[in-house]
């Protein structure tokens, strides 16, 4: 059986990181002339990392509930784990709009980061714990690989704002 | 939710559940990724999209609270 938990969770961990490594990068779809398809726009790479930990973050929140519903999480530990989640959730929902274009990252550069690195470190907080007490090896790397993929566009984010300035 | 009582049951349904999980993470990922010639309207969808999925996020995390009777947060 450990054997068996072991196998799944490794495939399962490689499948998010396939999808997490395919979608680094966003790609314009040529219109109805496929010779014109302008290079993806920093700010549009951004928005795109952006929306990644928003969609990490959903599967986050829905593994800790499948843990949850499947028992191998009890209640306190389910609500260090949410409380985590929604930190990093309500950072990132206050830090998007900031992100819709660099003029309005330049005025609230001061806003930006703090918010970035509260984003990065609660990630690693909760990684470094080992996700906080979830029995299922399968249930832990699915959440784990979830919250480390959050963690890795949020750094991603920032690198491209250090190369236009923000931060 | 009733949690199921036995180990192979429970094991299955948290299988199923992490198997759609990552499915919906593939086709999120892909929707997304796949950009217009409109660059103002692919930030704007962008952006609409990353919070729609937040709040999907904190209510998946509140429900579950709210049957554990934990307090909102």
């Amino acid at each position: 059986m450990k054997r068996t938990a072991r196998i799944v969770s490794l495939v399962l961990l490689l499948i998010v990181c396939a999808a997490v490594l395919d979608g680094c990068a966003a790609k314009r779809i040529p219109n109805a002339d496929p010779s014109f398809a302008p290079p993806v726009t920093q700010w549009e790479q951004i928005n795109f990392d952006n929306a990644q930990v928003a969609i990490h973050s959903r599967a986050a929140a829905k593994a800790t509930v499948a843990a949850r519903q499947t028992g191998f999480i009890d209640v306190h530990q389910f609500d260090v784990l949410r409380r985590g989640e929604i930190k990093i959730i309500r950072a990132h929902k206050e830090l998007s709009p900031y992100l819709k274009d660099l003029q309005t990252a330049l005025a609230n550069k001061d806003k930006v980061k703090p918010l970035i690195s509260l984003i990065s470190e609660t990630a690693n907080n909760l990684v470094s714990s080992g996700v906080v007490g979830i029995k299922n090896p399968e249930s832990q790397s699915a959440v784990k690989a979830e919250i480390i993929a959050v963690q890795s566009f949020a750094n991603g984010i920032a690198e491209i704002l250090r190369t236009q300035g923000v931060l | 939710m009733a949690i199921p009582n036995t180990l192979f049951l429970r094991l299955t349904a948290l299988a199923t559940a992490l198997a759609a999980i990552t499915l919906e993470d593939i086709q999120a990922i892909q929707s997304e990724s796949a950009l217009g010639p409109d660059v103002a309207a692919n930030i704007q969808k962008l952006q609409s999209d990353s919070a729609k999925f937040d709040d999907e996020a904190i209510a998946v995390l509140n429900d579950q609270a709210t049957a554990d009777n934990l307090p909102s947060v």
